[in-house]
């Protein structure tokens, strides 16, 4: 049953954001009109100006709305590190964790050889160009630590090969807080193949 | 409708993607359906971890009998962690078992040599073989088996000191006073023919031929996993 052209459209509009079924678009939508038109209006305001100033970094390509973002334009951060990840997403979860005060590099996704995505999908020629011109000591290749991660790290240790002086995966296995005994055995393999020595 | 239900059946990860929100586009190389695709819903941020990651072997149960069917239920048999180009070997392998193969048309061969060949990189074999072994068995499940100790047309037997060429379709044709890069000793022929993978002229042969077969099988679009192996490998 259609009520109005114009709800109509909000309702189906609302289901672009991730988790938003009809249901939820309705109930969204019905709450902006009975009970919220002032922060309907901020909200629509706020998402038309992002849509339009939001950009990529030229430097690292994570989302900002100046030509770089705050993390690059940093000067009390180092250079000597640069932390490759798949999303903007990572950069904050790092970013969260603290700890790291080196550069970053966003691909933007995964190569995904059944996919078909390749290394063309992801600019990986801008992340030569990045490692050009910062000359990190060491390049992190913190992607997931899934099949499709592992496969860019693999082929971006390989491509930037002897440029740089050191590139690191970063270590992934028996989580903080996790018992081997209820641990999968992949993440175990992984573990192993990644111990270290005890200092 | 009698809904059709497959229980416990054994099963090697192809490939994994998200799907909406919580759940899992699985596609599956089975025991004894081929290759099957099935959503796993609600597994996506399961704390735990779950087995359908590539490569896994595990047991699963689903229903439905449409191209998508519902696992109901999945557990690891053998888990799958590989890095470098035993990764892009995987990929490799699991690459053509998607473009060669059409879902739901059985092919428990190829899902035996599948298998074995995922626990013989797991094992750190030497890869060359492995997938040779693996290539050979592939091209008979898809009706492109290639006879290495007998002529084309099913002459005569491939003789030790011949020289030959290799017509994809056709076989290995005898050929006389040409030498030229395509030309193949009938010794690292039959070498193949009996598995001799410890020769390197069997490995270096076979490789050529089941390359120049499946590139032909598979048309124009390129493989994407031969990307991932790193240079001069
Ligand atoms: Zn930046």
């Amino acid at each position: 049953m259609t009520i109005s052209p114009l709800i109509d459209r909000l309702i189906e509009a609302l289901q672009i954001l991730p988790g938003v079924g009809s249901k939820g678009a309705q109930r969204m939508a019905l709450h902006i009109l009975q009970r919220n038109r002032e922060g309907g209006q901020r909200l629509a305001e706020v998402i038309a100006r992002a849509v339009e100033e939001v950009r990529r970094c030229d430097a690292c390509r994570t989302l900002c709305e100046e030509r770089l973002c705050s993390l690059c334009a940093d000067t009390q951060r180092g250079d000597e590190l640069l932390c490759v990840v798949e999303s903007p997403a990572d950069i904050l979860a790092i970013e969260q964790a603290g700890g790291f005060r080196g550069r970053y590099f966003v691909l933007h996704g995964h190569l995904s050889p059944i996919e078909g995505v390749g290394p063309e999908d992801l600019g990986l020629e801008a992340l030569g160009v990045r490692v050009r011109a910062l000359k990190p000591r060491e390049v992190i290749l913190a992607t997931n630590p899934t099949v499709e991660g592992e496969a860019t790290a693999h082929y971006i240790s390989d491509l930037l090969g002897n440029t740089v002086e050191r590139i690191t995966r970063i270590a992934h296995g028996v989580p903080i807080g996790g018992e081997l005994e209820y641990i999968d055995g992949g993440t175990i393999v992984h573990a192993i193949q990644g111990r270290r020595n005890i200092t | 409708m009698i809904r059709n239900r497959v229980t416990d059946e054994p099963a090697i990860v192809l490939h994994v993607r998200p799907y909406r929100e919580t759940s899992l586009l699985v596609d599956l190389q089975t025991e004894h359906h081929g290759r099957v695709a099935g959503v796993a819903r609600g597994v996506r941020h399961a704390r735990r971890g779950h087995c359908l990651q590539p490569f896994y072997g595990v047991s699963v149960s689903w229903t439905g009998r449409s191209a998508l069917v519902t696992l109901t239920s999945f557990e690891s048999r053998r888990s799958a962690w590989f890095t470098g180009n035993v990764l892009a070997s995987a990929y490799y392998a699991v690459e053509l078992v998607m473009r060669l193969t059409r879902e739901h048309e059985p092919h428990e061969r190829l899902y035996e040599a599948l298998e074995w060949l995922m626990r013989y990189l797991a094992e750190g074999h030497e890869m060359e073989i492995g997938l040779r072994q693996f290539e050979s068995v592939l091209l008979e499940e898809i009706g492109y088996a290639i006879e290495f100790d007998v002529e084309a047309g099913g002459g005569s037997a491939i003789k030790p000191n011949g020289e030959y060429r290799f017509e994809f379709g056709v076989g290995f044709v005898a050929v006389s006073g040409r030498s030229g890069p395509d030309v193949i000793m009938g010794e690292a022929l039959l070498a193949i023919a009996n598995r001799q993978w410890q020769r390197s002229d069997a490995r270096r042969v076979a490789r050529r031929i089941f390359r120049r077969s499946l590139e032909t099988l598979l048309g124009p679009r390129p493989l994407q996993s031969r990307r991932l192996l790193r240079r001069g490998a």
